[in-house]
């Protein structure tokens, strides 16, 4: 038995109530694991909750048809990775025929292919055709006895299982102990389709996304209800035009998109490729092979190219390009002219057909604007979406635009001969990111015949709004734009976190689109965690890990409510932190002891020196004299402001062991610590990030401080001090609280 | 050459030179970034490195000319990836944005104090962050309205009394679209530019310590629900606040928008777009607010601190913005010279035919009103969005104007 467990068995065996010793408190739940409770996303049609729970036990079985597919038991399977992850059971997968009474078991599957199932719904009254609830959709029924899951077709099977997913929990703990049960789920009946037949999100295709994208498709888009990827696929590595161009060799091979592609099928994800024509076209000047002809191809007004100021730069080295190209300008290719849609565009747009095989070609052409702001020919504009729709035709694919050139420049459009020449069945993408109540162009392109696809952000209200207009509008659906630069997929994770987690929002919005109201969604810092939950998918310990709470009264330098204008942030009680309340708190499982700076001397936290200027006369560094043993060390910590760079090193912890070895945590912004307000530009930058409570200022700013875990590489070794330096900027680093784990949870 | 040591500078700082004549390095490259001058002002950037060239043998220049919207982006992955420009040009904002990272030379410790004699005292001084100036100040366009005769004569608008205030130039757009059925004007919204039209007015957006945000006073408040209210009556087109001058130029240029209010620079991209549009334009002055000051912003080249050039590339930025060459410049358009000596040459008194004529004549007069007021900020980057994301919320509908400046203040007050 561990020392600390000894000395609180002491304590309490001696009858005295646990005292605040000057080193630290030892508890016998530094950490205790939190159960979160229950909040369906996105949010189903109709649900009606019932009394009890549904055990499942090892001999609970997964049970689909006689005639199940490869593609009906990859539903299970997911369920079997769910139990997998969070409880360390998997379940048995079987036919209908293989079991003869379906009490204690989950039968999956469409009523049409499963008898059983038929025979289930028909017993409880409930109907589940192609037309009821419809496409996507599913009736998910959970009794004390059995659960069903019926979908209206393949899609709403698995959508019903992804929703059973989220309802999954551990054993009921009141229940007492039931051998056997190794997870449960709450009584209810679960009725739910889309909204949007299209729910769709955009990424961009590099060298990480064979095992990136397949992981977010795997682990978040699907599980999430996402049902379609667009995907820019410029860089992937083309064959075609290869004596003109060449693709960046950071871009995705074939071999990878041919994986994303599999995963995508398996998860019921149509994907469908953007090569970006006209607008955004970097990627074609950047691979010219000849530097001369990118300023060929560049588009100049006819009469400034005519006054002979064709200049433009072209300079890879430094990726500074023309803005657009000119499709129809006549080139010399090894001594033939041709065009750059002739010799590049047309045969990169077959080749991405031949590869995705998609129902539809996403072109771009979106902020197509001449040099300089000069505005690009409305007249070309319009012949290069009409030429290449009538070649994706030509192979049954479906051509679709961004809106924004169409919609902006409106009047201009329709009064050209060529704007009654695009196809109708164009589908027309208007993006909007800002959180806009009206989207006009919907209803001004569904007047004029297109199909339409509205395009979002990361923004709450954006997608909430945005998505209800689509509604009204009858559109095909609805778009999550990834806007994280080319190349930085995965890099996303840790420098735009918040373009991912909140996905989570979007998925909500796209399949429900007026629930839930915006002001009872989840907050971004709750998204983030869900979504770093799914992303881990690890498993947390059941049981609670003592630990001891540090002492910091003696180390403290400044106090976290401001009553005179001389703590915290030296700007009164208005913009402080007495949000935050003194005494233990709970955040993430961890139990911190936060000091009430009116019994510790008018101090509660350790503030270091810093730009700012209630942090100038701070120290620069604070040794905390604790010593004892701890696998993990657990910081609650925010910075004072927001650091000048992402990644910035704005101070470190020291943490010296016996034999004055040392351990250093650089304390890197936007990853390991941030700052106490909300980040107004970045969100939570980095999955690393771990917010521990947030909350609101008095004039009602939103606050926040993080979490780190040090996991201590030597846990048998004694610690001596821990020693915290601030590197003087203005987001200097500020501990509120530290706790010592015997065990890293 | 002189060459002289600067006191106290550290070894970052450099030292530039009075003197164009001097001997330079052999074989230095000098990489200059400019924005948006291709193809207008090609043959004038290509005959500026060529003088150069010619002054100092061994000395190349490469010329880079990036877009607007993509300078700051550029230029800090060039100097992230160790291949900065040696001389760039940028606007007060990015000058400051930049600055704060700690990537610009200090102009104050490197240009001696002769040569920072020669430019306007408040132009060098513009966006000074924590005291010290980052650019070279190189040329200023105070903005004008830019207006179509013919959309006016479709509204029963007198072509010859322009608006000459602001709420004057708002009747004359409710004209123009409830009569012409062409938006009137698309006034400058976008990004943070009701800071400037609030200090236009004479409304404060800090107290005069810089410590405190106010911009949520009931003046502020009643400014912005106007145009609020004029959006909601459709007086101005939904892409004002996400295109800007952008949108503005395009719209104006196509014959779809009445006035325009930019720097008289713009007529030249009017008259390559569209010379019908070109031939019906008027120009007038700029319709000034309650507080007696105009944005005029400003253009300067700064010097990133990862150049390996500094001494050759401060000596190149006082070439450039030098008197001689920034009168030729303003010959070209309608801009006007950071240095007292080019600004006093008569031609600016010349008087000729023409909007471009009419525009230079109204933007002299202007230039006494006109100062760059780009709020210099620590942190700017947040706090940019914070008011983008107010002024946007209150427009499309997300919160009153009371609420979103109010909230705005309360996040700038928190992080000033």
């Amino acid at each position: 038995m561990r020392l600390s467990a000894l000395l609180l068995m002491a304590l309490l065996t001696a009858g005295i109530p646990p005292a605040w010793g000057t080193a630290g408190q030892v508890v016998p739940d530094a950490f205790s694991p939190t159960l979160q409770p229950v909040d369906l996303l996105p949010v189903p049609k109709q649900v009606q909750w019932g009394d009890g729970v549904f055990a499942v036990t090892s001999g609970t079985r997964i049970v689909v048809s006689d005639q199940a597919t490869a593609e009906d038991l990859f539903a299970a399977r997911e369920l079997n990775e769910e139990l997998r992850a969070r409880y360390r059971t998997e379940l048995d997968v079987v036919r209908e025929r293989q079991v003869a009474d379906p009490a204690g078991h989950i039968v999956i599957g469409e009523p049409t292919s499963n008898a059983m199932l038929g025979r289930l719904l028909e017993q409880a009254g409930i109907s589940v055709t192609a037309a009821s609830p419809g496409p996507e959709g599913y009736v998910l029924r959970v009794t004390r006895g059995q659960i069903t899951i019926a979908g209206s077709d393949r899609r709403g099977t698995f959508y019903g299982v992804q929703t059973l997913r989220q309802l999954l929990g551990p054993a009921p703990a009141a229940a007492g102990p039931q051998p056997g049960i190794v997870a449960s789920v709450r009584v209810v009946t679960i009725r739910d389709r889309p909204d949007h037949a299209v729910r769709a999100v955009h990424l961009l295709l590099d060298g990480s996304s064979g095992e990136f994208h397949s992981a977010l498709i795997d682990r978040i888009l699907a599980p999430y209800k996402f049902n379609t990827l667009i995907v820019e696929a410029e860089d992937v590595q083309w064959e075609s035009g290869r004596s003109l161009w060449s693709p960046d060799p950071r871009g995705a091979t074939k071999a990878q998109v041919q994986k994303l592609l599999e995963v995508a099928r398996q998860h019921h994800i149509q994907v469908i490729p953007l090569i970006p024509t006209l607008g955004h076209s970097e990627w074609v000047f950047a691979g010219l092979r000849d530097e001369a002809l990118c300023a060929q191809v560049a588009y100049i007004p006819k009469h400034l190219r005519e006054e002979g100021k064709p200049q433009m730069t072209c300079d890879r080295a430094r990726g500074v390009y023309p803005d657009v190209y000119d499709p129809e300008r006549t080139i010399t290719i090894n001594g033939t002219p041709t065009t750059l849609n002739e010799a590049l565009i047309l045969p990169i747009l077959k080749e991405a057909i031949d590869l995705f095989r998609p129902a539809y070609v996403h072109l771009g052409h979106d902020e197509v604007r001449g040099p300089s702001g000069l505005r690009y020919d409305m007249d070309l504009y319009l012949r290069d979406i009409v030429t290449l729709s009538r070649f994706l035709r030509s192979s049954e694919v479906r051509p679709m635009v961004w809106g924004d050139v169409l919609w902006e420049r409106r009047t201009e459009a329709a009064a050209e001969p060529l704007f009654r020449e695009l196809p109708r069945d164009l589908v027309i993408v208007p993006w909007k990111y800002e959180d806009i109540r009206e989207y006009p162009e919907l209803s001004y392109f569904r007047r004029a015949g297109f199909p339409v696809l509205g395009a979002t952000w990361y923004r709450l209200h954006n997608n909430y709004w945005f998505s209800r207009a689509a509604k009204a509008a009858n559109a095909l659906g609805m778009v999550r734009t990834t806007w994280t630069g080319h190349f930085q997929s995965q890099a996303a994770l840790t420098r735009a976190y918040q373009q991912l987690y909140t996905y989570l929002s979007a998925a909500a919005y796209f399949w429900t689109s007026d629930r839930p109201e915006p002001d009872r969604a989840p907050r971004e810092a709750e998204l983030a965690r869900r979504f770093a939950e799914a992303w881990n998918a690890g498993t947390r310990p059941a049981a609670p890990i003592p630990g001891t709470l540090l002492n910091l009264s003696s180390a403290a330098t400044q106090r976290h409510i401001d009553d005179d204008g001389a703590g915290w942030l030296g700007k009164g009680a208005d913009y402080d932190l007495r949000a935050l309340h003194s005494g233990r708190q709970r955040f993430g499982g961890v139990l911190f002891e936060v000091l009430d700076p009116r019994r510790h001397d008018g101090k509660s936290i350790v503030m270091l020196r810093g730009e700012r200027d209630v942090a100038a006369a701070m120290p620069q560094r604070v040794t905390i004299p604790w010593r004892g043993r701890a696998a993990c060390l657990v910081f609650l910590h925010a910075a004072l402001d927001r650091a000048v760079n992402f990644g910035d090193v704005i101070g470190r912890y020291t943490i010296t062991l016996e034999g004055e070895r040392r351990e250093t945590i650089d304390l890197r912004y936007g990853r390991d610590i941030s700052s106490w307000l909300w980040d107004a530009e970045r969100g939570i930058a980095s999955i690393e990030q771990e917010v521990a409570w947030s909350g609101s200022t008095r004039a009602g700013n939103d606050v926040q401080l993080q979490m780190l875990r040090w996991t201590n590489p030597s846990p048998q070794t004694s610690i001596q001090s821990i020693e915290l330096t601030s590197s003087g900027g203005r987001a200097s680093p500020v501990v509120f609280a530290i706790t010592a784990l015997d065990r890293c949870p | 050459m002189k060459v002289r040591p600067v006191r106290g500078v550290a070894a970052i700082a450099i030292v530039l030179v009075t003197a164009m004549n001097g001997v330079a390095a052999p074989q230095t490259t000098l990489e200059f970034w400019t924005i948006s001058l291709q193809p207008f002002f090609t043959d004038y950037v290509n005959g500026l490195v060529a003088g150069y060239r010619r002054a100092n043998p061994g000395v190349q220049v490469k010329w880079v000319d990036v877009q607007f919207q993509a300078v700051e982006q550029k230029l800090l992955a060039a100097i992230a990836g160790g291949v900065p420009p040696d001389v760039v040009n940028l606007n007060v904002e990015f000058t400051s944005r930049i600055a704060e990272r700690g990537a610009l030379v200090d102009m104050d410790a490197a240009v001696p104090a002769a040569d920072r004699a020669k430019y306007f005292e408040g132009l060098w001084s513009s966006g000074r962050f924590k005291g010290r100036s980052y650019g070279i100040p190189w040329y200023i366009a105070p903005p004008v309205l830019i207006y179509n005769g013919d959309l006016f004569k479709k509204a029963g608008l007198n072509v010859l009394t322009p608006p000459a205030t602001e709420d004057a130039m708002i009747e004359a757009a409710k004209r123009v679209k409830d009569r012409a059925r062409v938006y009137g004007f698309m006034p400058p919204l976008d990004g943070t530019r009701l800071m400037y039209l609030f200090l236009e007015n004479g409304l404060p957006v800090l107290s005069a310590n810089g410590k405190l945000a106010v911009f949520n006073s009931p003046a502020h408040v009643a400014y912005l629900q106007k145009y609020m209210d004029l959006f909601k009556a459709d007086y101005f087109p939904d892409d004002t606040l996400r295109r800007g001058f952008t949108g503005a130029v395009e719209r104006y240029s196509a014959g779809q928008l009445g006035m325009l209010l930019v720097g008289p620079q713009f007529l030249l991209r009017i008259k390559e777009s569209n010379p019908e549009v070109y031939a019906k334009t008027f120009v007038a002055p700029y319709p000034m607010g309650k507080g007696r000051v105009i944005h005029a912003p400003l253009m300067a080249l700064a010097v990133p601190r990862a150049s390996k050039n500094h001494e050759e590339a401060g000596r190149f930025a006082l070439y450039v913005t030098s008197d001689e060459n920034q009168l030729a410049f303003s010959k070209l358009t309608v801009i006007f010279p950071s240095t007292k000596k080019a600004a006093a040459d008569p031609y600016f008194r010349q008087k000729g035919t023409g909007p471009e004529w009419q525009a230079r004549a109204i933007a002299v007069g202007e230039l006494k009103f006109g100062r760059d007021l780009t709020v210099v900020v620590p942190n700017q980057t947040e706090l940019f969005k914070i008011f983008r994301e107010a002024v946007e919320g209150a427009f499309f509908g997300k919160m009153s104007a009371k609420a979103a400046l109010d909230w705005a203040v309360r996040e700038w007050n928190a992080r000033l």
